[in-house]
């Protein structure tokens, strides 16, 4: 009998040891942005980093990695890059240097670029929440990298799609040299061509270009009575455009504007008067018990009151699931009594399927890229008055076979 | 009767809720370094600043006035020169009153001339750049700490009295490294100090390269080094030292910059033995209390010896500044406007807990700033750095007090 009980309690500390010997903590590095190189408030970014956070915390919470392993990202290894591309590889460096098993956030297309280069230097995975840029989609060039967004083709066809819808015929178009807008400006050319319209004038400009020469621009636009403006930006770019369309005038009755980025919620006076009925593709929320759950915990942990409809918080719902994603390609290793080691991981990542706050989350089989990702078309009502946030309504969703389904008793148009 | 009286009550309150306002500061801080490299010192100069905040509003030092800093105004510039100017006319166009942290000096220079152009006052905790004391040059620029010829001097002082007489030489080529450059030049002169090998070079110049140098003073079997370079330079070459096995018994470090916690073992290492200047904290109970309500905010334990405490309580100080500097405004009865504050930022006297902060009216730098030299005794077992004061500046006679018993040299040897 006393044999017995020796023999249970030695098998209790066994197991007690080896239960505790294979709880292990993750490491992530992170890469995210709270502030443009600029200066300027990223609001987006904040919610993405606060989401990515919130993320890990209801992970750990709730025991959802199997074994009580656990998710962490400290704030040492959190680094904001400001959206920006120009340290963006000395920063990935040194972060793998450390004993982190992946890098998140990296939400800009130039930048993230670079940082999956080093990814596949190093041979570490990369997660986006938000980069979109085309060049991204290849597996070939970047096979550590992988992001919970579709690539901007998907996105910015769509813009051109509803300008045919609008019987649009010709229009100015302006768009960024990054990575992200040259592949933007692939896809708006592809789209004219099928759709007979025209673009009568066009401007290639570096990220960042000053104020002055978007000015410039804006007046040939203005000079040449091109009533339909196309924009393929980063947002301070857009903002730029807005605030030059704002200057000449041309947010009028009779125009229309088309621009790939939403502009954050609290922009400039002069920004939200030139962009007051532009349209905007953006991925579609739907109204989940997942989501109202994360937008009342968003909300708590922000302690201010959100908008469904802002970029923000798109940004966070996309943030906190590039972290879920982690967490299924973690748990579906262990239970297959894989290793999690970065190789692993990254093979498992592309495997992964669940159900995210922002809807199904899977991968397509031969690219970087989240498949069958729902869009909308927002359209920018102005100032709320309420709020004194810009207001974003939905104008459009797309139908199970792709095509746009359009309210146009939604729609506000410039200079209304 | 009751209508008066209610009429009074209203008045009363309208104009004391008038009155009260709210003055949004700025800040320019370092979290990261460009190439992402933690910088744990800058996490705590912001709990500093925090604590500051926190202090003057709980205390209502400012009456029903109240500071605010909110973390959209506070940006991370990774101690860089690159896009300040952006960050700077960004924060400028907001209503904020003055632009705080600004503790790394090459951006420093470039933040307080665009303070005159943007007509934006800029505290420093930190920039001790020798180019960043003139009030003529940078008039909307003001720091907590002395310029850098009053810490490295001291490097030399103490390399003399170890009758050292000839160092092999490392600065960058950034503001601050010129500025150390021409101290160190001047100091060794006065002192018979023979420079036989000088390596200038830009911030953060390449491994291969800090090693090349280095590889040649162990060639030349030059002994003693001193160093001039921001932190992460100053790493490589404390990386590189070790590497080339020049921390050894005979051989003397001298650096400006104090190494942070969790560095590198090959820096820890390289570095065992060298001395530092950095600002003494005189006993005081200000300090004393300054220490538990740290405590009590960070829910940390505390090195009072680390770079990260000093850099707290300079960056708590230089807020304090700010306050000082309104309350003078506020008692000429004069409105709080960035043009008053640079106006009377350097009339402000008080007491902080780095002690006696005041200034004279042509310079940007603080008077008789307390120096102490801290000798590194490597770091403990979860990589916090061991930092031993081995001696100070004595106020009265400028000259420096040297615990020789202290002293532990490179290669691990103690006296």
């Amino acid at each position: 009998m006393k044999i017995n009980i020796l023999k249970m309690i030695k098998c209790i500390v066994i197991f007690l040891i080896t239960s505790i010997s294979f709880a292990e903590t993750f490491e992530i590095g992170g890469l995210y942005t709270y502030h443009y190189h600029d200066g300027r408030y990223a609001d987006w970014g904040d919610y993405a980093r606060t989401a990515a956070y919130m993320a890990i915390d209801h992970i750990n919470n709730k025991n959802l990695l199997d074994n009580n392993d656990r998710l962490s990202m400290r704030p040492e290894n959190t680094i904001d890059y400001h959206c920006w591309p120009s340290n963006a590889e000395a920063m990935a460096e040194t972060l793998i240097k450390k004993d982190i098993l992946i890098m998140t956030g990296t939400d800009c297309s130039s930048p993230a670029v670079k940082i999956a280069n080093v990814g596949a230097k190093y041979e570490i995975p990369v997660i986006s929440n938000g980069a979109n840029a085309s060049i991204l989609s290849s597996r070939e060039k970047f096979p550590w990298f992988i992001r919970v967004v579709t690539p901007s083709e998907e996105y910015d066809r769509y813009l051109i799609e509803l300008a045919d819808y609008l019987n649009i015929k010709e229009m100015a178009y302006f768009y960024t040299t990054d990575a992200w807008g040259l592949g933007a400006k692939k896809v708006i050319h592809s789209s004219v061509s099928e759709k007979g319209i025209i673009i009568a004038k066009e401007f290639g400009f570096e990220r960042d270009t000053n104020q002055d020469t978007i000015n410039s621009y804006m007046q040939i636009v203005k000079d040449n009575g091109i009533k339909n403006i196309v924009i393929t930006g980063p947002t301070p770019d857009t903002a730029r455009v807005f605030r030059a369309i704002d200057k000449y005038g041309l947010n009028v009755k009779g125009n229309t504007i088309f621009a790939t980025e939403m502009i954050s919620a609290d922009e400039a006076n002069d920004i939200v008067r030139g962009s007051k009925g532009y349209f905007a593709p953006m991925t579609f929320l739907e109204q989940t018990p997942q989501l109202i759950a994360f937008r009342e915990a968003l909300k708590a942990k922000l302690n201010k009151n959100i908008d469904v409809n802002s970029k923000a918080f798109f940004y966070g719902a996309l943030s906190y699931d590039h972290i879920m994603a982690i967490r299924h390609a973690i748990n579906d290793l262990k239970k297959n009594n894989t290793p999690i080691t970065r190789k692993t991981l990254m093979h498992s990542l592309r495997n992964v399927d669940f159900i995210g706050v922002t809807g199904r989350v899977y991968f397509s089989n031969y690219t970087n890229d989240r498949i069958n990702m729902p869009l909308q078309i927002v359209n920018s009502h102005g100032l709320d008055r309420e709020t004194m946030q810009v207001k974003f309504e939905t104008v459009a969703i797309l139908s199970n076979d792709g095509k746009l389904i359009i309210d146009e008793s939604k729609i506000l148009l410039p200079g209304y | 009767m009751l209508r008066s009286f209610s009429i009074l009550l209203i008045f009363v309150f309208c104009t004391s809720s008038l009155r009260a306002e709210i003055y949004d500061l700025g800040g320019l801080y370092t979290q990261h370094y460009r190439d992402g490299r933690y910088a744990d010192w800058g996490k705590y100069s912001r709990l500093g600043a925090q604590l500051a905040i926190k202090k003057i509003n709980t205390t209502n030092m400012l009456g029903d006035d109240k500071f605010r800093m909110k973390m959209e105004n506070v940006i991370d510039y990774h101690c860089w020169t690159e896009n300040i100017k952006a960050m700077m006319s960004t924060l400028s166009s907001k209503s904020i009153i003055a632009i705080t942290g600004a503790e790394c000096s090459a951006p420093a220079a470039i933040m307080a001339d665009l303070g005159r152009e943007y007509g934006i006052p800029i505290f420093s905790y930190g920039a001790n750049a020798s180019q960043l004391s003139s009030a003529i040059n940078y008039p909307w620029f003001l720091r907590v700490v002395s310029p850098s010829e009053y810490y490295e001097g001291y490097l030399i002082d103490l390399a003399a009295h170890f009758k050292i007489d000839q160092i092999a030489y490392f600065h960058t080529t950034d503001p601050w490294g010129i500025g150390a450059n021409k101290v160190i030049q001047q100091s060794t002169k006065n002192k018979n100090i023979r420079i036989i090998k000088k390596y200038s070079f830009p911030r953060d110049t390449s491994q291969s390269v800090i090693d090349e140098y280095v590889k040649e003073t162990a060639i030349l079997n030059v002994k003693n080094i001193v160093i001039t370079t921001p932190t992460p330079d100053t790493v490589k070459i404390f990386k590189a030292i070790h590497k080339f096995g020049i921390n050894k018994p005979g051989n003397t470090l001298f650096a400006a910059e104090m190494l942070i916690d969790y560095e590198d073992d090959a820096a820890v290492l390289g570095s065992i033995g060298y001395f530092a200047p950095i600002v003494r904290l005189p006993q005081s109970i200000l300090l004393t209390e300054y220490i538990e309500d740290l405590k009590n905010f960070s829910h940390e334990e505390l090195n009072v010896e680390s770079a990260n405490f000093i850099y707290s309580a300079l960056s708590y100080d230089h807020i304090m500044l700010i306050a000082n500097t309104i309350l003078l405004i506020k008692k000429d009865k004069k409105p709080v406007t960035r043009t008053n504050l640079r106006d009377y930022m350097r009339s402000v006297s008080f007491t902080g807990i780095t002690g006696n902060i005041s200034y004279s009216t042509s310079s940007n730098d603080r008077l008789n700033t307390p120096i102490q030299i801290m000798n590194s005794h490597g770091a403990d077992s979860n990589g916090a750095m061991n930092f031993v004061k081995i001696a100070e500046v004595n106020q009265k006679t400028g000259q420096l007090d040297i615990d020789e018993d202290k002293i532990l040299w490179p290669g691990g040897i103690s006296n």
